[in-house]
């Protein structure tokens, strides 16, 4: 038996080889990229002075990328961060988790576009004169739009770690940090790592709207690939677009490459008995492989951190005492209390808030337009359904075309809605087209990929042996469908539905207004209501959109979704 | 000098479980546990019979609701350092490979890593695993896993190894083959290990382990009675004593869990019995057995077990429904068929279902409410919540579900009433 840890004779008598050199060049290349990060963002700037514009050129394009992709993993770490503290505090605590919980569901499913002006108004007052404010006010827009999904995945995968697991933990009387690692995130990585994997393309959305940011009338760019597109999308610049547009997608491929496919192919080595899935290869963990010291180096760093607390005593929380039928009461109220307080606190912001301008009129127009908005988001959602789910289930049924599909889609997913905008508002302004119609689809690029992804997800882990056996009954194309696929995929059909709503809600607020040069095609609708609102630094405006757009999400929510999803998940899950 | 302490002394021992809006469910009755170095006790009982609860209390891992257990003589607040426990589904991490998950079990010891890693690939060498240490989980067969399960559950050197159904996730060759190693190492003593104590439903498993046999009632769990062993190691299943040991098993077994005494034959049942979770195949299998030539209509238990291939779990259960339908009965550890039975072993397929329904209607006090309640109502049906909420007078939710669903099964195969899974309606047409 061969152990694969460091000794100290092995460091002297194996030097690291070639391979090791490319990975530890990488790393400090790394390294020295966030170092130049943190070091620019002390840096002095006048926002509305120096940074109406960037420098357009090409060869900086590698550079912006680099600073996009670097602001998304900041985002993505403190994400995780939440996620690992908050999220088992949550699953954990019973009276936490009674607070936790609701908000987190509320948070998630209201449009936070609306908020980064707000939060960036406050930071600028906070850090004048720093580039710490802009890259704060970015990095939390993009970390609002990715953080909730993968918290409550963490948390309900916790809630449901099975008992043998903890059972063991509590016999060998594993430390809570060892139990941690070894055990709760280990069961929880599946789930993690799809949902990180839909944060991260639609994070790429919020990198291009937060990079160029409205600030008192004037459009701030920070450097970056989402500014670098909005620049050239405002000034009609279609070859820029198209270089930005490869960067995007370069990148995307790149740390699908190096960070998912091999955390994907690590889990299926460990779920998958047959050998179907073994054709299936990594050029990253080939080359992992071929190191020496790299491939030393991770064990060692491993227990390292896992040994970083080993005088914890374990915890026996599992012996705790019975809890008394008061208690249990008493925990049942405060999660009503919760809930309620939750709502009544965001309701007497908005009152408090959007007070000074209320009018009736107004509050008439917006409950109006959020109509408007949510006819169209149900036909989004439909129209959507209609395009994807036999597309989906034509590619999941294809297992190596899915496999390529997958960074495809995750870029199409990624592909901020703006990029298209150059061709959409060119064909409507020629053709005198309704905008009211036309504009519709844009939000489709919002919402669609969540279907998609769900829809070959779902034919993909459809039993292989229930395949065979309706295979062997040679049913009809029509009855194949009605009876076989679309009902064995049906909850993650709804579920990729009700992302897409939300999905389009959030992408409203970009789509129902376009600008292409200086011409700007508008719907009628909330999101395009809250766009001039902003655009003329309307605040009351903007505050009142936005709350109007939350009370139609949550409605939608607790009506239309969550009821659906728990009747459908009860009759069709298998 | 002093006498030693038991390892473990479980002292009036109860455990309830609370439902809302209910009084506690009892799960576990008063129950008194002694286990004392040197020996291997086997806790013999029906799942579900509170058996792994017990297991649980005394391994630290569940808090009772009133007694006490001592490890040592010590009060149990919690799992203790040199007990451990090896799972019946083996609780392998998938994400560890076998050294790494044989580790986890060292962990306790608060070791550093070189004696770790020499303390693991120690326990593997002893469970006859070496060659595999870096294997995942899922590239081990079933009996494979359970020596990782083993080995992990030795390197921690535990006093008191506990076993939860450790054989019934496998195949029976298997079983046999782990059984055996287990009891080599147990007499070799090459491990640090004084006692074993094992839960199954296995009786055979019992009777080549055990030095002491205790029988666990349920209803709520107890202990029914207590069979020392004096059979040395290693026992042939062929050996008269060990046939014998078998067979006294079996007698206390259906006696603990059998409702017929002699002199009382059969009882009514109330509306809220928990039926036993039976197939209609396994009743009419069983029944076709015993007018077999080789039984006609009356058999031992032990040889039907044996004829038939059946734990005593399921065997139980289906005697159980036998006695409730009263197509059979059971006195001293004999079974009979009734003359009705033998009726029903005889017919076709049709003829088979009349007399089920018949017999259904009459002595099921709870198909024969449902039936009424239907053909009470002018649309004929009801839903299945409005039973499931009536059950939960006397049963847990769980437990009501479990009744109603054997009894719909019953029903509809007696064609008495019908169900509709979506709507949740029971009905006398069904509506398709």
């Amino acid at each position: 038996m061969k152990i694969d840890y460091f000794s100290r004779k092995d460091l002297i008598n194996n030097p690291p080889n070639c391979w090791d050199y490319i990975g530890i060049v990488g790393l400090f290349a790394l390294f020295f990229n966030f170092a130049w990060f943190v070091h620019s963002l002390f840096e002095s700037v006048n926002f509305t002075e120096q940074m109406q514009t960037i420098d357009m050129n090409p060869m900086l394009l590698p550079i912006y990328a680099f600073k996009s992709l670097t602001r998304m993993l900041i985002a993505m770490l403190i994400s995780l961060t939440l996620t690992f503290s908050i999220g088992t505090f949550a699953a954990k605590n019973k009276v936490a988790e009674k607070i936790i919980v609701p908000l987190v569901d509320i948070l998630q499913s209201i449009p936070i576009y609306g908020f980064i002006t707000a939060a960036i108004l406050m930071l600028i007052t906070l850090f004048p004169e720093r580039l710490l404010a802009l890259e704060i006010a970015v990095i939390f827009g993009i970390f609002t739009s990715q953080v909730w999904n993968i918290l409550l995945s963490f948390y309900q995968s916790i809630k449901t770690l099975p008992k043998h697991y903890s059972d063991t933990s509590a016999i060998f009387q594993l430390s809570p940090w060892k139990r941690f690692w070894i055990i709760e995130v280990p069961h929880a990585l599946p789930g993690l790592i799809s949902n990180i994997m839909v944060s991260m393309s639609a994070g790429w959305f919020y990198v291009v709207v937060s990079e160029a940011i409205t600030v008192s009338r004037t459009e701030i760019f920070v450097p970056g690939l989402g500014s670098y597109m909005k620049y050239a999308i405002d000034n009609g610049d279609i070859f820029s677009l198209l270089l930005a547009t490869s960067a995007l997608f370069l990148t995307i491929l790149v740390y699908d490459q190096i960070i998912f496919r091999p955390l994907q192919l690590w889990q299926e080595k460990l779920t998958h008995t047959d050998n179907e899935s073994t054709t299936r290869s990594s050029w990253f963990i080939n080359y992992l492989h071929k190191t020496f010291w790299i491939k030393r180096g991770w064990p060692t760093l491993k227990r390292v951190i896992l040994d970083l607390f080993p005088s914890h005593q374990p915890r026996q929380n599992d012996y705790r005492k019975t809890r008394s039928v008061q208690y249990e009461r008493w925990v049942k109220v405060l999660g009503w209390l919760s809930e309620i307080a939750i709502m009544t606190s965001i309701t007497a912001a908005t009152i408090l808030w959007v007070t000074p301008s209320l009018n009736i009129h107004e509050v008439t127009l917006t409950l109006k337009l959020g109509l408007v908005t949510s006819c169209r988001v149900f036909a989004i959602v439909i129209l959507s359904l209609v395009i994807w789910v036999p597309i989906g289930i034509w590619v999941g049924n294809r297992p190596r075309l899915s496999e390529l599909c997958q960074p495809i889609i995750q870029f199409l997913a990624a592909y901020p809605p703006n990029g298209v905008y150059p061709f959409v508002a060119v064909v409507i302004l020629q053709n005198d087209l309704n905008a009211n119609i036309w504009l519709s689809p844009l939000m489709i690029l919002g919402a669609q990929w969540y279907i998609a992804f769900n829809v070959i997800a779902g034919v993909q882990v459809l039993p292989t042996d229930l395949k065979a056996a309706i295979a062997s009954l040679n049913l009809s194309t029509f009855s194949y469908y009605k009876r076989f696929v679309i009902p064995g995929i049906l909850p993650y059909i709804t579920t990729g539905a009700i992302a897409a709503a939300g999905g389009a809600w959030n992408v409203c607020v970009v789509t129902e207004s376009i600008s292409w040069s200086n011409q700007v095609v508008s719907a009628e609708g909330l999101g395009a209501y809250i766009k001039t609102a902003t655009a003329n630094g309307d605040y009351e405006k903007i505050a009142l959109g936005i709350c109007v757009m939350c009370c139609y999400v949550l409605f939608y929510n607790r009506i239309i979704w969550q009821p659906l999803y728990q009747w459908i998940e009860d009759k069709y899950s298998m | 000098m002093t006498e030693t302490p038991p390892i473990i002394l479980a002292n009036q021992v109860t455990r309830s479980f609370r439902r809302s809006n209910q009084s506690d469910l009892l799960v576990l009755d008063k129950v008194n546990l002694t286990i004392n170095p040197g020996e291997v006790v086997c806790l013999l009982g029906k799942s579900g019979s509170g058996k792994s609860t017990l297991l649980r209390i005394v391994s630290g891992l569940l808090q009772p609701s009133s007694g006490q257990c001592y490890w040592y003589g010590k009060p149990v607040d919690g799992p203790v350092n040199g007990l451990s426990m090896v799972f019946q589904n083996f609780a392998l991490l998938p994400w560890l490979n076998v050294l790494e998950n044989v580790e986890l079990g060292a962990e306790r010891l608060k070791l550093n890593y070189h004696d770790k890693r020499k303390k693991a690939l120690e326990a593997i060498d002893t469970v006859g695993l070496d060659g595999f240490e870096s294997a995942y989980p899922k590239e081990l067969s079933g009996g494979m896993s359970q020596r990782v399960g083993l080995a992990r559950a030795l390197v921690a050197e535990p006093d008191l190894l506990v076993m939860d159904e450790p054989f019934s996730a496998l195949d029976i060759l298997t079983s046999e083959n782990l059984r055996n190693d287990l009891i080599d190492l147990w007499v070799d003593n090459k491990t640090k290990i004084k006692s074993i104590l094992i839960v199954t439903h296995n009786m055979e498993e019992a009777a080549q382990m055990a030095d002491r046999i205790l029988i666990f009632g349920n209803n709520p769990g107890h202990i029914h009675s207590e069979i020392v062993v004096n059979i040395p190691h290693p026992r042939e299943q062929k050996e008269q004593a060990t046939q014998n040991l078998i067979d006294e098993i079996y007698q206390q077994i259906s006696d603990s869990s059998t409702q017929s005494e002699k002199g009382l034959r059969f009882k009514f049942i109330p509306k809220h019995y928990r039926l036993p979770s039976v197939e209609i195949s396994e009743i009419t299998g069983i029944l076709e057995t015993l007018i077999t030539p080789d039984f006609s209509t009356k058999a031992n238990i032990s040889e039907l077990a044996d004829a038939i291939h059946l734990e005593i779990d399921s065997l139980f259960s289906i005697i159980e429904s036998l006695e409730i339908l009263r197509l059979a009965y059971v006195l001293d550890s004999n079974i009979f068929i009734t003359e009705i039975g033998k009726k029903f072993a005889g017919a076709d397929i049709q003829d088979q279902k009349k007399i089920f329904t018949q017999q259904l209607l009459a002595h099921i006090t709870l198909a024969r409410h449902i039936r009424r309640v239907l053909d009470e109502r002018k649309s004929q049906s009801a839903s299945y919540a409005r039973f499931h909420t009536e059950l939960q007078d006397h049963l847990t939710p769980t437990a009501a579900a479990e009744v109603l669903k054997v009894v719909i099964e019953w029903g509809r195969y007696a064609e008495i009433f019908s169900y509709n899974a979506n709507s949740g309606e029971l009905s006398l047409e069904d509506h398709y």
